[in-house]
């Protein structure tokens, strides 16, 4: 299917359609599940082939309006973006969706309170068997306790296969529950959306800044006449652009703070299915015991430690101005200090958005280094800056370091 | 002299800003396009997964 076709097929017959299943034999109904299920790899493939491309030549220019389209679409997902694909049944998908909830019903009553049965099996075998054989000792030779022993033993081990027999094939099919998959899938794809906001909340409070040391330095430009006037105009005309460019980032950060919101929605919703998967053939001793651990975990998982770190550092990060937040400038700035060939790496490599990321920080360091010396120049800062590049064998160290300077310098 | 070289350093310094900002939003662009099409692909599987289940389900009765 090219571009063209995947635009015109609003309205076009389907290729399949759920009232076909009806008064048909069961191989019949899934010959036509088996042609929905392959029309819709097709559709999968076209996405990626065609449809986005499309969208990206599409877009041109106007990336903000281009670029939520294809989300808002899948956003809105079967109704809106799905029924415009030819083939596409929404009848044929209700049902599809409905056989899986009464599935997950069935589930429940049958594998899952299988497993919860042998679970009981098992605990009451474990309950008993000692009181048996107690019972028993003085009435019974050493041999036949020994053999009484043995048979306790083994049928612990047969209760215990069927338990484990069970529980896999209950966590077989739920893994193949449409809805948790999908929840694990939006949960690594929020990660990802949190990765690009937080790239473009660095670029914007870096930008931010930098605006302001080129409007101050555009205000120290004296001159009259009809030269500096000139010269003037145009530096406003350049300042503007990058005034407009700031708008558009900051465009970027609420649409994907946008897509963010749409995808903790979804997992909301999904919420309540993944618990009750989660749940199936468990007792409720298991799961008081689950939900104990989880919540131990919350407080001492590293892995969780960490992303609620990240979080604070980024609230921090967003709160921070980076001339009305001292202490906050001292932490990164102790960070540069300690890690110049991580700086360096990065202007090496061709890295400039990490560059110009840590670069105010840089000269937040050099006043530091410098800040007993009352006479610090820029030349004093520049030859410290070229230093630093040098040692870590950067081409065009001194060139790189007045630029850096320069840029930076209020 | 000092005037011109700082109108002259302050311009140079904002069409390199501006350039670096364009390739910063057309590499966003890019990422944001590439999660937008992970998404659409997610909703098509779901479809594709209900769809898959309803099969199985209707091979069992079969069975």
């Amino acid at each position: 299917m090219n571009n063209e076709q995947i635009k015109n097929t609003e309205g076009e017959e389907k290729i399949f359609n759920s009232k076909d299943l009806e008064n048909k034999s069961h191989e019949e109904q899934i010959l036509h599940l088996d042609g929905a299920i392959s029309h819709l790899s097709l559709l999968s493939e076209d996405v990626e082939n065609s449809v986005v491309q499309s969208e990206l030549e599409r877009s041109g220019k106007k990336e903000v309006v281009g670029q939520s389209s294809l989300f808002d679409r899948a956003g809105l997902g079967i109704n809106k973006f799905l029924r415009r694909h030819k083939g596409y049944d929404e009848k044929l998908s209700e049902m599809a969706r409905k056989t899986t909830d009464k599935s997950l019903d069935n589930l429940e009553k049958g594998l899952g309170s299988d497993l919860l049965e042998a679970k009981r099996k098992l605990t009451d075998h474990e309950a008993t068997a000692n009181n048996d054989l107690d019972a028993v000792k003085n009435l019974i030779s050493p041999e036949e306790f020994s053999l009484m022993e043995i048979k306790m033993s083994q049928e612990k081990e047969l209760l215990i296969a069927d338990k484990d027999q069970k529980g896999a094939e209950l966590q077989e099919k739920i893994s193949e529950y449409p809805a948790g998959q999908k929840y694990e899938k939006i949960g690594s794809l929020l990660g990802e959306y949190e990765n690009i906001e937080s790239a473009i909340n660095d670029k914007r409070l870096f930008l931010e800044n930098d605006i302001k040391t080129y409007e101050s330095a555009f205000k120290n430009i004296k001159g009259t006449g009809e030269t500096s006037q000139e010269i003037k105009g145009k530096l406003k005309e350049k300042m503007e652009i990058l005034n407009k460019q700031h708008e558009e980032i900051k465009n970027r950060e609420k649409d994907v703070k946008g897509r963010m919101e749409v995808l903790k929605n979804n997992q909301k919703e999904l919420n309540p299915y993944v618990k009750r998967l989660q749940t199936i053939g468990k007792t409720k001793a298991e799961i008081i015991e689950e939900s104990k651990a989880q919540l131990k975990n919350n407080g001492q998982n590293p892995e969780k430690q960490k992303a609620e770190d990240n979080v604070t550092s980024k609230n921090n990060k967003k709160n921070a101005q980076p001339k009305n937040n001292e202490k906050e400038e001292d932490n990164k700035l102790e960070a540069v200090i300690k890690t110049p060939a991580q700086w360096a790496n990065y202007i090496k490599n061709g890295d400039k958005d990490l560059a110009l990321s840590i670069k105010v920080n840089l000269v937040t360091a050099f006043n530091k280094q410098f800040k007993d010396k009352k006479d610090i120049n820029g030349l004093e800062a520049t030859s410290f800056l070229a230093s630093l590049l040098k040692n870590n064998n950067i081409t065009g160290s001194e060139e790189k370091a007045k630029r850096l300077i320069e840029t930076s310098a209020n | 002299m000092n005037k011109n070289n700082d109108s002259d350093l302050l311009a140079t310094k904002l069409d390199e800003a501006s350039e670096e900002n364009k390739k910063f939003l057309t590499k966003i662009d890019e990422k944001i396009k590439k999660a937008d099409l992970e998404y659409a692909k997610i909703i098509i599987e779901e479809e594709k997964a209900y769809l898959k289940f309803a099969k199985k389900n209707l091979e069992n009765k079969d069975n």
